[in-house]
């Protein structure tokens, strides 16, 4: 009884907001039916006339992803007692936000410790035929170059630079009068030099404003988007036969090789719908005849499969939120109930009582509490993400009053018991709904339709956008979210913000790609046409 | 451009002093964010009566009981904070009280008859401050598994049980067998080798950030600072590591003293090596013969009641001796820490927050009671912190409030924030807010 109360309460006192916080959206007009499930989005944008906005000249750290790939992507593995990860700037789910992306002294510090373990692994296993350039000196020059091809991806490797990393191992075997060590801090050097840690978005630099991204450099952001890895040979080939640059016909071509060859959906949903590790939630009860820890893994499996399929089967934004089937195996099916699954391969099952992304598990168990579904919370990223309303938080926590206390309370009773008051409820209205209707499941994102021996009520009504919207359930939310032109813009947004490592991605950008949603290009479509306007492949000064 | 050939016969021994080198500097665990304090749980077992712990007086102007007076010279430093309660719906039971007390959550399943059954629900303060500060620390735990003479480590994960052995030697090894050796020579080439390395890589960033304006200019700069840090921090290490940094196995065998400073020794030794950011050690909740105790320890302290109102002199002094036995490694613990210098004339016991605490707070008028409660109502659970003058903690206080209204998560969101990690809450109360009085 406690416990219920006192986790609402948290809940409640998380996100009590101020009166008169009403969410904004931009203005989008769509034909509209009022009190109905049903709406019928007809987006009107005006065309895009102005120049748009590209992002700015920058050196981009690799995200903690890229880095791990990238690493071993060159040894083959990770390395024992490697650190994965740069401390990442998390900005609205985001983990590849290249303003945050920053080298602290924490960081800098794994870079360090990370270095001197990757130039082990090298020495150890022979790599760039280092074992001749420590039997003799003359050959080292070549075992250089060969390392910086690689691990540079692409950056132009020239004698200078040889020369430079040489003069550097001599200098540090004058000193520590070893070969291996010397070698071991010379390749040190190598894996923390900006060419490795970081993607070069500096451009061709010329008096235009604009600047177009050196070969190797839109070769690295089209890798690292599509694969998180960095560029293959296929890539790097083109690249040193001079065939690959921003406006050639290879940059489609690997862009759609790319796509094929990897999930390049995968982080994105996961950044965007901030699932963060699910193998990490924790949740109080485990489901009957189960290992929480198992059935919290195999959701990142079903993510990975559901993403795929979204990419493999050109999906778009629209089939996104009415998907009807999901990957179940036998960890996951403990959630999906009427699917029973003999072992861990998965298996695509049709759902009967679910539609849409936010309908499946990896959603609703990442956006819900250890011990109950979380409704305000669910709400609240609904309106954040999927609709981009802005909530501000509150100032002033202090008068919360008593909480509601009761096993007899369903989680909405007790969320709306907690919310109802005039300070509190003006801004949750905007947002509480979207939680509700999501409300036949619960924190394992198990299907109920009871709790606390009442009958389970998704039924809202809401207003968006200034109009009076009726939601009976969590198909009746999918069916909305997958046409309103609020949340196709929303999508849009985050695409870009993803695609491009920015925060404020232009507007006028972001309409053309929402149109593009509208009119039902698919998702794969829709990332493959980013690749070959100015903001991807420009710089500004 | 050619090596000098002379040299050549180094090549012999490179390897040795490979290792050498790499385990003062590289240090796989070392120190991940160097300004964060590091927190070290303490935790002692069967409750803490109340009479030998909490001082005499308020405010500044306490005193400590005989029993705590391992920390004489450690005042100026310490909180005992009188006022927290583990909630009301505790389990009253040794083992989810240690859930609760450290992870602010109530664990699930067990009860009383079958109390391993609990299960932990989330993770426990030091470990979460270690993840969100990156820190990188292998130790979650090392003891002294109760009722037997065996090592307990553990090692962090999910639920923080990980890995748990009961041959914490083997443990002990498999985690720190790179640790620091004594070579003065070896030390200061190797330092001004990863100096210039340092450098290197500096130079190489400043010659990028040439080219950046605005804030990407701003964001190399800060780049670089982080290498310019790393460095003197690299120096402080070898300064380290010639007097202090000496690392120690856990001792074996079953005089429990030695086994305990061992112990405290090994964990105080990790920290100002930096090979470790946090640690927790439960003490054994075994009879302890060297201060005059060789019965059932747990027994013992369920007759708290009848030994205090029936004046029984000698074993009021039996079980304060146990409770000073265990104070006296805390404190020692502590002083380790102070006597380790570190930059910004700061010493180690500034940059670390030290918790002591323990599953119940032992009422001398509750008869055969190991409880959280006295007459329906949560008591003031015994926790004293320990840190550095002037840092993120109101240190040099005995801070005594009405023993119903706090919640121990307010005190646990209050560590959490003195040691870096800015949150609103922890564990059940995710909006606690900190305790002014402490922070």
């Amino acid at each position: 009884m406690w416990t219920k109360a006192l986790t609402i309460s948290s809940i409640v006192i998380l996100l009590i907001f101020f009166q008169n916080c009403a969410p904004s959206f931009e203005s989008a007009s769509y034909s509209f039916t009022e009190n109905t499930s049903t709406f019928n989005a007809s987006p009107t944008v005006n065309s895009c006339n102005s120049n748009v906005e590209v992002p700015k000249r920058r050196m981009r750290l690799l995200s903690k992803k890229e880095y791990s790939n990238t690493v071993k992507s060159i040894l083959g593995k990770l390395p024992n007692s490697f650190t994965e990860s740069p401390l990442e700037g998390i900005f609205d789910g985001y983990t590849n936000y290249a303003d945050n992306l920053i080298v602290s002294e924490t960081v800098a510090q794994i870079f360090f410790d990370n270095s001197l373990l990757i130039a082990n692994e090298i020495l150890e296993n022979n790599m760039f035929e280092f074992e001749s350039c420590l039997a003799k000196h003359d050959t080292c020059n070549h075992s250089i170059k060969l390392m910086l091809e690689t691990v540079f991806r692409g950056y132009p490797i020239d004698t200078v630079l040889i020369d430079k990393y040489l003069k550097f191992y001599v200098d540090q075997f004058n000193l520590l009068e070893t070969k291996k060590e010397s070698l071991i801090i010379m390749l040190a050097a190598v894996f923390q030099a900006p060419q490795f840690i970081y993607r070069s978005e500096l451009g061709i630099d010329t008096r235009s404003d604009l600047n177009t991204l050196k070969p190797y450099e839109l070769a690295n952001q089209l890798s690292y988007l599509f694969t998180h890895s960095p560029p293959d040979k296929e890539l790097l080939k083109d690249l040193k036969n001079k065939t690959f640059f921003a406006g050639s016909p290879k940059v489609k071509a690997h862009a759609l090789r790319l796509s094929e060859k990897s999930n390049t959906l995968n982080v994105f949903i996961e950044n965007w719908l901030e699932l963060g590790d699910l193998s990490y939630k924790t949740k109080k009860f485990a489901l009957p005849g189960s290992d929480n820890n198992e059935v919290l893994r195999s959701l990142a499996g079903e993510l990975n499969l559901l993403t795929k399929k979204i990419i493999d089967q050109n999906l778009n934004y629209k089939d996104m939120h009415s998907l009807q089937s999901t990957f179940v195996n036998a960890n996951n099916s403990k959630i999906y109930v009427d699917h029973p699954q003999p072992n861990e391969t998965y298996k695509e099952v049709t759902l009967n009582k679910r539609k849409g992304i936010l309908s499946m598990a990896p959603f609703l168990v990442a956006h819900s509490n250890p011990d109950n579904s979380n409704p305000i919370h669910r709400g609240a990223f609904v309106l954040r993400k999927i609709m981009c309303g802005k909530i501000q938080f509150p100032k002033d926590i202090g008068a919360l009053g008593e909480e509601p206390v009761g096993e007899q309370f369903t989680t909405r009773q007790l969320a709306e018991a907690s919310t109802e008051k005039p300070g509190c409820i003006n801004c949750h209205v905007s947002f509480n709904g979207y939680g509700f209707a999501l409300e036949s499941f619960n924190e394992w994102g198990l299907f109920r339709e009871k709790e606390a021996g009442q009958n389970i009520n998704t039924e809202t009504t809401m207003i968006i956008s200034g109009k009076q919207v009726h939601i009976k359930d969590s198909v009746d939310l999918s069916n909305y979210i997958s046409t309103s032109s609020d949340a196709q813009s929303c999508f849009a947004k985050n695409l870009l913000t993803y695609s491009l490592s920015m925060e404020e991605p232009d507007t006028c950008f972001s309409d053309k790609i929402k149109r593009s949603l509208a009119t039902g290009a698919s998702i794969k479509e829709v990332f493959l046409s980013i690749i070959n306007t100015d903001q991807f492949t420009k710089r500004k000064k | 451009m050619a090596l000098n050939d002379s040299r050549r016969h180094f090549l012999k021994t490179s390897g040795l002093a490979f290792c050498l080198l790499n385990s003062i500097f590289r240090s796989r665990y070392a120190l991940a964010n160097s300004t964060a304090p590091k927190v070290y749980l303490f935790a002692l077992p069967n409750g803490l009566p109340e009479e030998f712990f909490w001082p005499i007086g308020n405010g500044r102007n306490f005193k400590l009981t005989p029993t705590m007076s391992p920390f004489d010279n450690l005042k100026p430093n310490m909180i005992f904070y009188r006022g927290a309660h583990l909630g009301p719906n505790n389990q009253n039971n040794h083992n989810a009280n240690w859930m609760t007390l450290y992870t602010g959550l109530r664990p699930i399943g067990g009860n009383v008859l079958s109390p391993n059954s609990y299960k932990f629900l989330g993770e426990s303060i030091d470990y979460h401050i270690a993840k969100a500060l990156q820190q990188r620390t292998p130790l979650a735990m090392i003891g002294q598994k109760g009722g037997q003479y065996v090592d307990t480590i553990t090692t962090p994960g999910k639920n923080q049980r990980a890995i748990t052995t009961n041959d914490g030697l083997a443990v002990f090894k498999k985690y720190f067998s790179n640790t620091p050796q004594h070579d003065q020579q070896s030390a200061e080439r190797a330092l001004q080798s990863r100096k210039s390395l340092l450098d290197f890589v500096r130079n190489d960033l400043s010659s990028i950030q040439k080219e950046l304006t605005g804030f990407e200019k701003e964001k190399l700069e800060k780049n670089i600072e982080a290498y310019q840090r790393l460095e003197q921090i690299m120096a402080n290490k070898v300064n380290q590591s010639k007097s202090l940094c000496k690392t120690t196995n856990p001792p074996g065998g079953t005089n429990y003293y030695d086994r305990a400073r061992g112990h405290i020794d090994l964990i105080s030794n990790l920290a100002s090596c930096n090979l470790i950011d946090s640690a927790s050690y439960p003490f054994a909740a075994d009879a302890h013969p060297s201060v005059g105790h060789n019965q059932d320890f747990h027994a013992f302290t369920h007759q708290w009641h009848e030994i205090y109102t029936g004046k029984d002199t000698a074993k009021i002094n039996q079980y304060s001796n146990q409770i000073k036995f265990y104070m006296e490694q805390v404190a020692h613990f502590c002083k380790k820490l102070k006597s380790v210098n570190v930059e910004g004339g700061k010493n180690l016991l500034d940059k670390s927050i030290v918790i002591v605490s323990s599953n119940f707070a032992l009422d001398s008028d509750l008869k055969n009671d190991h409880s959280n409660f006295k007459n329906g109502k949560p008591k003031g659970h015994p926790f004293l912190i320990i840190s550095g003058e002037g840092g993120p903690l109101k240190t040099g206080q005995y801070i005594q409030e009405a023993p119903t209204q706090i919640n121990h998560c307010k005190m646990l969101t209050s560590i959490l924030n003195a040691a870096g990690v800015a949150a609103k809450g922890f564990g059940l109360h995710p909006n606690s807010e900190t305790l002014s009085s402490i922070v």
